[in-house]
C-alpha cells in the first residue's frame, strides 16, 4: 500500500514538473489574441496599409525607412463581404509568404500600436490591372526575399512586393522613389507614401 | 582493470567534446542581441547565418547613412526561454519597458566541421496567432 503510495506521488510530481516545463519552454501557450476595435473605415481594394513595431527586430526595419521611420510593414487592403483584410508578405511564418488576414488583427495591439492606411492615385485602367495582378498574387505560392534584394523578382518582402505589382500595373518603374544605403537600394516603407501619388486616408492609433 | 581505464576515459573524452559542441541556442542568441544592443552589427554577424550576415551589413550601412543621432538607445534584455525542434530553435526575450513577449530565430548550421547554432534574423519576430502551428 505504501509503495502505491510512494509511486503515486512520484508520477505526480513528474506529471506536474513536466506540465510547468511545457508551459514555461515550449511556447506553445504564447499566443495573443489582441484584435483591434476600428470604426467603419471607408476603405478601397488596393489601399496600402502600414503598421509599426513593438519588437527590437521590427524596429530595426522601421529605422530603414531614410524619411520616415514610423513604419517597418505594410500591406495591401481587400475588402471581403465589406470587411476589410489585408495581404501581406511576412517572412516569419510557415508556409507561402503572403498571407491575407483581417485588418484588426493586423493591427493587433500586441503586434504594433500604429497605423495608416494611403490610397494611390491609380487611373481606372491602372486599377483594374493591379486588382488582376493581386488576385493571380493570390493564388501563387510566393517566397520571402531573405535577401531583400530589389533586382530578384522571384522573391520579394513586404514593400518590394507592392512597389513591383504598382510598376507592373502601371508600366511606371520611377512611380515610387527608391532608397539607397552605399551600392544597397531597396523599397522601405516610407518609399510607398511619402510620394506624389499617395494620400492618407485614416491613421490608426492604439490609443 | 586496464580496460576499465580506457572505458573511463573514452567516456570523459566524449563527454568533453559533446559539451563543447553543442552549448544550446541561448548563449548565442544571448551574444548576438548584446552586440545588437551595442549596434556592434560586425560582433552580431559573428553569431548570424550567410544571411543574417547580409542584412546586418545593410542596416550596418543603413545606419551610418542615419548618423549617430539616429541610433535608438535599447534597453536591456532578459532572456526568457528556448524552443528547439530539431535544427530550428526559437529563443524568447522580453525588453525592459516592453510587456511583450519577442523571439529570435536560431538554425543550427554546419561551420568548419561543426554543427552551431546560428541566429537567422526574421523581418517580424513577434509572437502571433498562429506562427507556431
Amino acid at each position: 500500500m505504501r509503495n502505491k503510495i510512494r509511486i503515486g506521488i512520484v508520477v505526480g510530481v513528474v506529471v506536474v514538473v513536466n506540465a510547468l516545463l511545457i508551459y514555461n519552454v515550449s511556447g506553445v501557450i504564447r499566443k495573443h489574441t489582441e484584435e483591434v476595435k476600428l470604426p467603419k473605415l471607408a476603405l478601397s481594394t488596393g489601399d496600402l496599409v502600414f503598421r509599426n513595431g513593438h519588437g527590437l527586430i521590427s524596429r530595426m526595419f522601421q529605422n530603414c525607412s531614410l524619411k520616415e521611420k514610423k513604419y517597418g510593414h505594410t500591406g495591401i487592403v481587400l475588402i471581403k463581404n465589406n470587411i476589410p483584410y489585408v495581404a501581406h508578405v511576412q517572412q516569419d511564418r510557415p508556409g507561402p509568404a503572403l498571407m491575407v488576414e483581417p485588418l484588426s488583427q493586423f493591427w493587433n495591439t500586441s503586434i504594433c500600436n500604429e497605423g495608416a492606411v494611403y490610397r494611390l492615385d491609380l487611373n481606372n485602367s491602372q486599377n483594374k490591372n493591379f486588382t488582376t495582378l493581386l488576385n493571380l498574387n493570390l493564388k501563387k505560392n510566393l517566397l520571402f526575399d531573405a535577401k531583400f534584394d530589389m533586382d530578384d523578382h522571384s522573391q520579394v518582402y513586404c514593400s518590394e512586393w507592392i512597389r513591383d505589382l504598382i510598376v507592373e500595373s502601371t508600366g511606371d518603374s520611377s512611380y515610387f522613389p527608391i532608397s539607397a544605403a552605399g551600392d544597397f537600394k531597396y523599397i522601405a516603407p516610407d518609399n510607398l507614401y511619402l510620394n506624389e501619388h499617395a494620400k492618407l486616408i485614416y491613421n490608426y492609433s492604439k490609443e | 582493470m586496464k580496460n576499465k581505464i580506457y572505458f573511463l576515459a573514452i567516456l570523459f573524452f566524449f563527454t568533453l567534446t559533446s559539451c563543447k559542441k553543442d552549448q544550446g541556442p541561448i548563449p548565442v542568441a544571448e551574444l548576438f542581441l548584446a552586440a545588437i544592443q551595442e549596434h556592434d552589427y560586425d560582433k552580431a554577424a559573428e553569431f548570424g547565418t550567410k544571411e543574417t550576415i547580409k542584412l546586418l551589413k545593410q542596416f550596418k550601412k543603413i545606419e551610418e547613412l542615419n548618423g549617430s543621432e539616429a541610433k535608438e538607445k535599447l534597453n536591456k534584455i532578459t532572456i526568457l526561454s528556448e524552443d528547439i525542434q530539431g535544427k530550428k530553435a526559437m529563443v524568447y526575450f522580453k525588453e525592459e519597458g516592453n510587456e511583450n513577449e519577442q523571439k529570435i530565430t536560431l538554425e543550427k548550421v554546419e561551420e568548419d566541421g561543426e554543427k552551431v547554432w546560428k541566429v537567422a534574423m526574421k523581418k517580424e519576430e513577434i509572437n502571433v496567432i498562429g506562427d507556431q502551428e
